[in-house]
């Protein structure tokens, strides 16, 4: 869990860094001449809640935790270590795969958290340096149009994202074969897989929870 | 634990017909074999004749696609993993590169097998890795990382891990290859000695004439899928089967120069 959480957190908070920054300036662009800018901060935190904050990070640990759970069962298969805890009678997918499937649902959630906060705060160092904006403007327009709604859907978002993620490393972690060779191979599967499948999944739970009576 | 065998043997391993493709290939083509009490059988044969499948089968990591197997008195042919998980407390298999937990130490690897089994206390278990690891002569390597292990001590952890657990069948998949002629001595004389103090019974698969000769109380050979030899170590010197010859006194006689002339033309 340490590994799947603290592990991948400094790169998550350089990527919701630069979302919560980049977010900001184009919000800013979009906005301008229609919208006054005192609302960017809304439209960060309304994007990085629902959107940019659980996509990315399900993204970026995808790469990193799902190619790691991959490799590391690959290697076990293909060095026998998987058929050994078989014949000691010890079941490998409630030994090996579990752990991992807990620790990544779990995970995603708590550190797509951290990225929201850390997006949020990117976009309002570019609002004060670049807009000039006061710290009071900027979280004002964040925390008017909070709702905790979009918060915990965003969140749920991660959880079955960490779910994918999880699944997909010990699937094809799981059925290596053929040496250093498939373990590479298992590995790119693995990132390739939970990164389509988040986005796919990504539109079927935005339907689900943001569907809009028209 | 009696060195002498009883009258009527009892049989640990019994296969009848035993038949498993790859695809298009059986790999195993109507094997028979059995594996009395106490005694130890080398099965033989050249690379990639179905003898690492064989074992795998003696202990559920395959499933045969027809013919019949006994482990230990019970039918696994066809048996679900609750069966096989009970069979296996008494099966240990000792695998060609150990198999170790590389994210474990020595002794918690050794360890693993008898915390699932839930039948000691921890003190216990102590005892048992550190008697196990002196039994194979590793005697304070239990802190150690697999990883600075060589390959014959990461072997003869992997052996005390599998002695750990007590079992009344061993399953030995290439002890000696990849190791020096030192060292495949001394994991020889080991087996040997484990299976006169444990008394168990054991199923080597090995391509080693020398190994087969030390630690065989019989030798059975496999070419193709098919058993070709199954006697006593001194009777495979008289065999008079071509393919036994060859493999005994190492000879690849015309076979490549026929399969493919060299120069081509």
């Amino acid at each position: 869990m340490s590994q799947v959480g603290v592990g991948s957190l400094p790169l998550v908070i350089l990527v919701a860094v630069f979302t919560g920054a980049v977010t900001a300036v184009q919000a800013a662009y979009q906005l301008e001449g229609m919208v006054p800018l005192r609302y960017v901060g809304s439209v960060v935190q309304k994007s990085v809640l629902i959107e940019l904050g659980p996509v990315l990070t399900a993204l970026v640990c995808g790469g990193r935790v799902g190619a790691a759970i991959a490799a590391e069962l690959g290697t076990m298969r293909v060095t026998e270590q998987i058929d050994a805890l078989e014949t000691m009678a010890i079941p490998p997918i409630r030994y090996l795969i579990l752990p991992r499937f807990i620790a990544t649902t779990v995970m995603l959630p708590v550190i797509t958290v951290f990225a929201d906060f850390v997006a949020v705060a990117g976009g309002f160092v570019v609002a004060s340096m670049v807009f000039d904006q006061s710290g009071h403007t900027y979280f004002e327009a964040v925390r008017n149009t909070f709702e905790p709604r979009d918060l915990f859907s965003g969140l749920t978002k991660s959880a079955v994202f960490g779910a994918v993620i999880g699944l997909m490393g010990s699937f094809y972690g799981f059925g290596t074969e053929g040496g250093a060779e498939g373990v590479g191979k298992a590995t790119t599967q693995a990132v390739v897989a939970s990164c389509v499948l988040v986005l796919v999944l990504d539109y079927v739970l935005a339907n689900l929870l943001f569907r809009v009576a028209y | 634990m009696s060195a002498v065998a009883p009258p009527a043997r009892a049989v640990v391993v019994r296969a009848r017909g035993l038949v498993k493709r790859f695809g298009a290939r059986a790999v195993l083509d109507g094997v028979d074999l059995d594996v009395h009490a106490g005694e130890t059988v080398v099965l033989l044969g050249r690379s990639g004749t179905g003898k690492s499948v064989f074992l795998k089968h003696a202990i559920g990591l395959l499933k045969a696609d027809s013919g019949t197997l006994e482990v230990l008195g019970t039918d696994v042919t066809s048996a679900d993993a609750d069966t096989w998980n009970r069979v296996r407390r008494d099966v240990a298999m000792v695998f060609q590169a150990g198999a170790l937990f590389d994210s474990m130490t020595v002794g918690e690897n050794i360890a693993l097998g008898l915390h699932h089994q839930r039948r000691f206390t921890a003190g216990e278990i102590a005892a048992k890795v550190e008697h196990a690891l002196a039994v194979v002569g590793l005697a304070g390597t239990t802190a150690q990382r697999p990883s600075s292990l060589s390959g014959g001590m990461r072997k003869r952890v992997g052996i005390a891990r599998a002695i750990a657990l007590q079992p009344r069948l061993l399953l030995y998949d290439e002890p000696t290859s990849g190791l020096d002629p030192v060292t495949s001595d001394v994991i020889n004389r080991l087996i040997r000695r484990l299976q006169r103090d444990l008394g168990a019974s054991a199923l080597v698969v090995s391509h080693d004439m020398t190994s087969a000769r030390f630690v065989g109380d019989r030798i059975a050979m496999l070419d193709e899928g098919k058993m070709i030899f199954d006697g006593t170590a001194g009777a495979i010197d008289h065999a008079v089967d071509p393919r036994v010859r060859r493999f005994v006194e190492g000879r690849s006689d015309e076979m490549l120069d026929e399969a493919a002339p060299a120069g081509g033309s």
